[in-house]
């Protein structure tokens, strides 16, 4: 049986199973005993309170501060969904488990284990991970890579120990660089506060042949999430990084502003793929950049299904020659959320590339925008560009746009753009539930199949989940 | 002074620079009176029959005009980051609410296409610019049910001594203005010599009206040239627009298409050649209320050398605007270094039964085209002159009038000379 008649079962099979509701929403109650929660707010004395237990190095106490200052002066946007019902005075910058990071499960604290075992972290990482990486709020609560993968020079650790130990150095001339606090309010306030992430380092030729995976669990109510992920994929490397990320739903306002930062090295590739599936009170504010070097492939696969308010658009920037980049990106909006979401692809280098593929869905009420921006300067001659955007609207209650912006700057390019927007095909409908499909399941197979650029560029597991939010979302989840 | 005119109907990343644009207006132009400026008027009318003509219509009378008709720009839904443009004008247009304080002292003339009015013959209104001067105008042609007409908007730096439409468009009148013209520019004016025109229209089609209307601009590429354009179209309605805008310098061009009326239909062919070192900022919207609609907007163009080109393109379905389908598309061909081309092509969908469908296309002549023809002894140039006529020549094939069609062939010879 190959690979795509193994993925075909394993949907029929979530398609037709019954869908457990809890599997995201579920909470735990998190006492002062077994957890330090830094009072709401943004301020100095909040920020340094973060650096000292963190125990920053002199020069990133410095860099919070400075980004504390930028976060007071650079303006709201004045465009995208409304954040008026955030409030930073409301937000808890930094909650942690006052139990240290792990490198086994059995160590974890049980009722942080638990939450991990239902979204199946841990039976991930045994079946299809070469390594795994767990934030629990503000911190990593456990870190593990192969020590196959180790032996190959492979790291993947937590950003803290990174910017203490024999990285330092590395870490210091490349964190926020690329997304530099200046970059945008929210890129200011994560310089200020950011807590968490991971640090990752693939060394000159090293192929790493399955996934390293970070998980972020928000599950303090009012707080904020701000990890930092740093990825090196040094020359001739190869590495597929998968992101997930979910929260219990609260009635009050919690915050993600996390920061991206990847570097892909000359002939590197580097594939990076995130199923979000943050909780209905969620501000995901979050920013991804990847900069890209001679011959360089940037792969970005996105699955956006939680949170109430999105701005993310991963940035991939094409500076050496004959690089290139890839997003692949679904979005599905339903009641009560505003998902704007996208790519930007900057060419820089000559003979550059790019391909954006979305699809976006909306259902119940909810807004789903794509927003692009595809930059060809002076210097890229030769390089090609290609935006392919689709939206589904599946009610008139709900709302999607599509906002594309190209800039050509030489006459030496070529660039192709199409979007198209439609509901589901009443034929279509016709001619599963003629087979004896209900309805509501032949809907839903036709979402999944207007979704499956994206779950099939996904592993097979990670593709399962997300056909399972779709059907989720599909029945009103 | 600058005015902010052609809003994107949605605000986007402001690095961009495409959410609005600046217009810049010499206090000359606002001081001097222009209103008396003879400039900008038609030369001659020859009214078909059935199609009446009313001169110096304020611009208060205007919106009297509207209300009568009951031309109202819908409410529309809260989305952040919205730009208010459409409910800010009674009748909205392309360029936006700027426009209409710009031109509030300058009175109309309106079109009235009697019910039932069939046409075969087309309105020529032939606007000459002597070279360095300025004028604005309005035009309000209001279609009644059932009727049908064609208009022809003809700007050209031909003299105002031309009466006959048909006799203008002879290569040599051309090359006698340009040597007028540069005599002229040395005297200066207002506008340093530049020259400017701007133009305000619309277009207002009752249930079943049919109008064909095309428009072409070809003055002194010094100049600057406004056209700020808004339509209503009732139900049954057809509006079928060719544009050219082949000279000026720097234009400013904006559409604001309601349609209003269920199965109403509207059809746009733009094209577009941008000078040597030429500024365009462009913004078209196609507004979907009635139900079982059509939309198609397309837009040819090409950038010489130096040009630079912003363009915003809006399908936008409203709610209840069940059936209805947009269609939009770009396709753009590049011929010199240093340009600058900016596309934003929206779709704004808060309906489920519609089909909306977007694209753009920008590139270089093909290396091997040029191979092609350069081994067959056509040189370069000669090549990029086939391919603008080429790409130009289905959108000069629909104006209504043998002397402008031969106009932009000579014009676009005298490009590539």
């Amino acid at each position: 049986m190959n690979q795509e008649e193994t993925k075909q079962i394993n949907q029929d099979r979530i398609l037709s199973e019954g869908i457990e509701r809890e599997l995201y929403d579920f909470r735990d109650e998190e006492t002062d005993a077994q957890f330090y929660r830094m009072k709401e707010g943004l301020t100095e004395e909040i920020v340094r309170e973060i650096s000292e237990m963190k125990h920053d190095p002199e020069w990133m106490l410095e860099f919070r501060l400075k980004s504390l200052a930028l976060y007071d002066q650079i303006k709201m946007p004045d465009w995208g969904p409304s954040i008026d019902g955030l409030n930073m005075d409301n937000i808890a910058a930094y909650v942690r488990s006052r139990s240290d990071m792990k490198g086994s499960w059995d160590e974890v604290p049980e009722d942080i284990k638990n939450a991990f075992e239902k979204l199946g972290i841990p039976q991930a990482e045994r079946e299809s991970l070469a390594g795994v990486g767990a934030q629990y709020d503000s911190e990593l609560v456990y870190h593990s890579v192969r020590e196959d993968v180790a032996k190959q020079g492979v790291v993947y650790t937590d950003m803290e120990s990174a910017l203490t130990g024999e990285y330092e150095q590395m870490v210091k001339d490349h964190f926020m660089k690329l997304v530099p606090p200046t970059d945008h309010k929210f890129a200011a306030l994560h310089g200020a506060v950011w807590s968490g992430g991971s640090f990752v380092y693939v060394p000159k030729g090293v192929k790493v042949e399955i996934p390293l995976q970070s998980y972020f669990r928000l599950n303090a109510k009012g707080a904020g999430q701000f990890e930092h992920t740093l990825i090196i994929v040094d020359e001739g490397a190869d590495l597929h990084f998968i992101e997930g990320c979910s929260a219990p739903k609260y009635n009050i306002a919690n915050l993600h502003a996390g920061c991206v930062e990847l570097y892909v090295r000359k002939n590197a590739r580097l594939r990076y793929s995130t199923i979000e599936n943050w909780s209905r009170n969620m501000y995901n504010l979050n920013t991804k950049r990847a900069i890209v070097e001679e011959g360089g492939v940037i792969e970005w696969v996105s699955g956006s299904f939680g949170s109430h308010e999105s701005y993310l658009y991963p940035t991939s920037v094409l500076k050496g020659e004959g690089s290139h980049a890839e997003f692949t990106g679904v979005t599905f909006a339903g009641a009560g959320q505003n998902l704007d979401t996208g790519a930007k692809m900057i060419h820089i280098g000559k003979n550059t590339s790019s391909f954006i593929d979305t699809k976006s869905i909306s259902k119940g009420g909810g807004i789903s925008t794509y927003r692009s921006s595809v930059e060809i300067r002076k210097s890229a001659e030769g390089s090609k560009a290609s935006v392919n955007c689709g939206s589904l609207m599946l009610d008139s209650i709900s709302r999607s746009d599509t906002i594309p912006a190209v800039d050509v700057r030489t006459d030496k390019a070529d660039v192709g753009h199409e979007a198209k927007i439609g509901r589901i095909s009443d034929d279509a409908v016709f001619y599963l539930m003629s087979r004896g499909i209900p309805e509501s399941e032949a809907r839903a197979m036709i979402v999944s199949g207007f979704a499956s650029p994206v779950s099939k560029e996904l592993p097979l597991e990670y593709a399962a989940e997300m056909n399972n939010l779709i059907k989720m979302e599909m029945e009103g989840g | 002074m600058k005015i902010a005119v052609n809003h994107l109907p949605v605000l986007t990343w402001n690095q961009n620079k495409l959410n609005n644009a600046e217009m810049e207006v010499s206090d000359g132009l606002l001081s001097s009176g222009i209103a008396k400026a003879s400039a900008v008027h038609p030369l001659k009318y020859n009214l078909p029959e059935g199609i009446s003509r009313q001169d110096g219509v304020s611009a208060e009378k205007l919106q009297e005009i509207f209300e009568q008709l009951g031309i109202r720009n819908p409410k529309e839904a809260v989305v952040a980051g919205k730009f208010p443009m459409y409910n800010r004008q009674r009748f909205g247009t392309g360029m936006g609410k700027g426009i209409d304080d710009l031109l509030k002292d300058y009175p109309a003339q309106i079109f009235t296409v009697e019910s039932g009015c069939r046409s075969d013959r087309t309105v020529k209104l032939h606007y000459s610019l002597a070279a360095g001067k300025e004028a604005l105008g309005r035009i309000f042609i209001h279609a009644k049910a059932g009727s049908e007409s064609t208009f022809l908007l003809y700007y050209s730096a031909l003299p105002e001594e031309c009466e006959y439409l048909d006799e203008c468009g002879k290569c040599e009148i051309q090359q006698e203005l340009r040597e007028q013209k540069l005599s002229k520019s040395e005297e200066g004016s207002a506008t340093d010599g530049r020259g400017f025109v701007g133009a305000q229209t619309y277009l207002y089609l009752e249930k079943g009206a049919k109008v064909h209307f095309s428009a072409v601009q070809m003055l002194q590429e010094e100049a600057v040239f406004f056209h700020d354009i808004g339509t209503f179209l009732a139900e049954e309605s057809e509006l079928t627009m060719a544009k050219l805008d082949l000279g000026a310098g720097t234009v400013y061009e904006g559409l604001n298409t309601l349609q209003a009326g269920d199965e109403s239909r509207f059809d746009m062919d733009f094209g577009f050649l941008g000078l040597p070192g030429s500024f365009m900022d462009i913004n078209y919207n196609d507004v979907f209320l009635g139900k079982k609609a059509e939309g198609r907007m397309y837009f040819k163009e090409a950038l010489m050398k130096g040009a630079e080109k912003s363009f915003r393109g809006t399908v936008d379905f409203r709610q209840y605007s069940t059936g209805s389908k947009g269609d939009e598309q770009e396709d753009i061909i590049l011929l010199g270094e240093d340009i600058i081309n900016k596309t934003i092509p929206l779709i704004l969908c808060e309906e489920e039964d519609v089909d909306g469908r977007h694209a753009a296309t920008i590139g270089s002549l093909a290396e091997d085209m040029l191979f092609y023809m350069q081994s067959r002894g056509i040189s370069k140039k000669k090549a990029e002159e086939m391919v603008v006529r080429a790409t130009l020549q289905h959108i000069s094939g629909m104006i209504p009038s043998e002397s402008v069609k031969k106009a932009v062939k000579n014009y676009i010879c005298r490009i590539f000379e």
